[in-house]
């Protein structure tokens, strides 16, 4: 790795600078290959080089790209923010504004996103590129609850350009309106009554025999000890019998979390799917 | 003895942060000696990340032993081989289950999808 950087700054020593356009076909198979650390000199190299950001959009537009993917959301932002305001109208902004939303769609915060995504699309002259800027502002809407929207947003879509990928998300868009869901309150409440059973009614009968043996042994135990009037035997047995109890409670709360998590990311990783294949990625 | 001394120790006040330079309590010695005895001589291996000895150590350090132990043996009662079935949780690099104890273990794969509709 510091071989290859050596090399990388003796070569860019040694090179002319460039006459038109900068040479970025290195950096290009760097960025393809998914080498964001290296892609990221290069194209910072390509930048300095040029002497000015604006005017070496794509590379710029690359290097945030990096940042974004070397968990640098703050610099990638800054950037792409630069870009978008600089450059003014057109599809470099659109794309800058894409990528804007992105890094904050990965921060969790979905209504700005969105907006940004509405705001690509806005300023896209190429139909692709309006047609990529709604399809991420409909599910960006579908992320925070209203997938209603998403669906009739992708609805609008489906004959245009992005067409096959609006069809194919409106099937996933379509099975997120009637996602299974548990309630945490209720598989809580349902093991009180009964130890186990919020975490059975959550697909989990293993767990949930697990703490109705637990609990019941324990129970048990804290029975004879009353029984047989034993202090420190009550209160020992009286406690392991109650956090073992209060585990069950809290285990069906987790168990009603943990499936809906699991059934939203099943849907995520299809939508990303569908996207990935859509870009050949 | 153990529960006692897990019930005599202090519940941790709010607002102390995770990374204080306080002298960790007697539960860093406890569990050091549990994983020493389980891990060590038994070879006993936990399917989830972090393992439950963590988790506890954990919950106990945050919560208190009175609220932590329920989670603790909460989590005991799910450390089984059939945990892995039905995708329940999300498996590391190392093949381990992901279950934190606090906070969630992320969802979607972790990244954006809009990062993979970008178009450079």
């Amino acid at each position: 790795m510091v071989l290859a950087c050596a090399a990388l700054l003796t070569l860019s020593a040694a090179a002319p600078p460039p006459a038109t356009e900068p040479d970025t076909a290195f950096a290009g198979h760097l960025y393809t290959a998914g080498e964001w650390e290296m892609a990221a000199l290069e194209y910072m190299r390509v930048i300095h080089a040029c002497g000015d950001t604006l005017s070496v959009p794509l590379p710029a537009l690359r290097l945030a790209r990096c940042w974004q993917e070397l968990d640098r959301p703050g610099d990638a932002l800054t950037l792409y923010r630069r870009l978008s305001s600089g450059i003014g109208d057109g599809d470099t902004a659109a794309m800058a504004s894409l990528g804007a939303g992105s890094v904050l769609e990965g921060m969790g915060m979905d209504r700005e996103a969105r907006g940004l995504f509405l705001a690509a699309a806005a300023q896209a002259e190429d139909p692709e590129l309006e047609g990529t800027g709604r399809i991420l502002a409909a599910l960006s809407a579908g992320r925070r609850g209203d997938w209603g929207r998403a669906e009739s947003e992708l609805e609008g879509l489906a004959g245009g350009p992005v067409g096959p990928l609006a069809e194919g998300l409106l099937s996933d868009v379509r099975r997120a309106q009637s996602l299974p869901r548990r309630s945490p309150a209720a598989c809580a409440g349902a093991s009180a009554l009964l130890p186990g059973l919020g975490q059975t009614i959550c697909g989990r009968p293993r767990d949930g025999l697990n703490a109705l043996l637990t609990t019941a042994a324990t129970g048990l135990l804290l029975y004879h000890s009353l029984e047989e009037e034993s202090v420190a035997g009550s209160v020992l047995s009286g406690w392991l019998f109650l956090s073992f109890y209060g585990g069950n409670v809290y285990g069906g709360y987790r168990s009603a979390e943990g499936f809906n998590r699991t059934q939203r990311r099943r849907l995520y990783g299809s939508i990303a799917g569908r996207i990935a294949r859509w870009r050949g990625r | 003895m153990i529960p006692i001394l897990l019930a005599l120790w202090e519940c941790p006040a709010p607002g102390i942060p995770e990374d204080s330079l306080a002298v960790p309590g007697p539960s860093v010695a406890l569990f050091a000696q549990y994983r020493l005895v389980a891990r060590d001589v038994l070879g006993r291996r936990c399917v989830y990340r972090p393992s439950c000895s963590h988790y506890a150590q954990e919950a106990v350090d945050r919560l208190g032993p009175l609220l932590g132990a329920p989670m603790a043996l909460e989590r005991w009662t799910r450390c089984h081989s059939a945990a892995r079935r039905g995708g329940f949780y999300p498996s590391g690099s190392d093949g381990l289950l992901l279950d934190p104890s606090f906070g969630s273990e992320g969802e979607g794969g972790g990244r954006a999808w809009s990062s993979l509709a970008l178009p450079f």
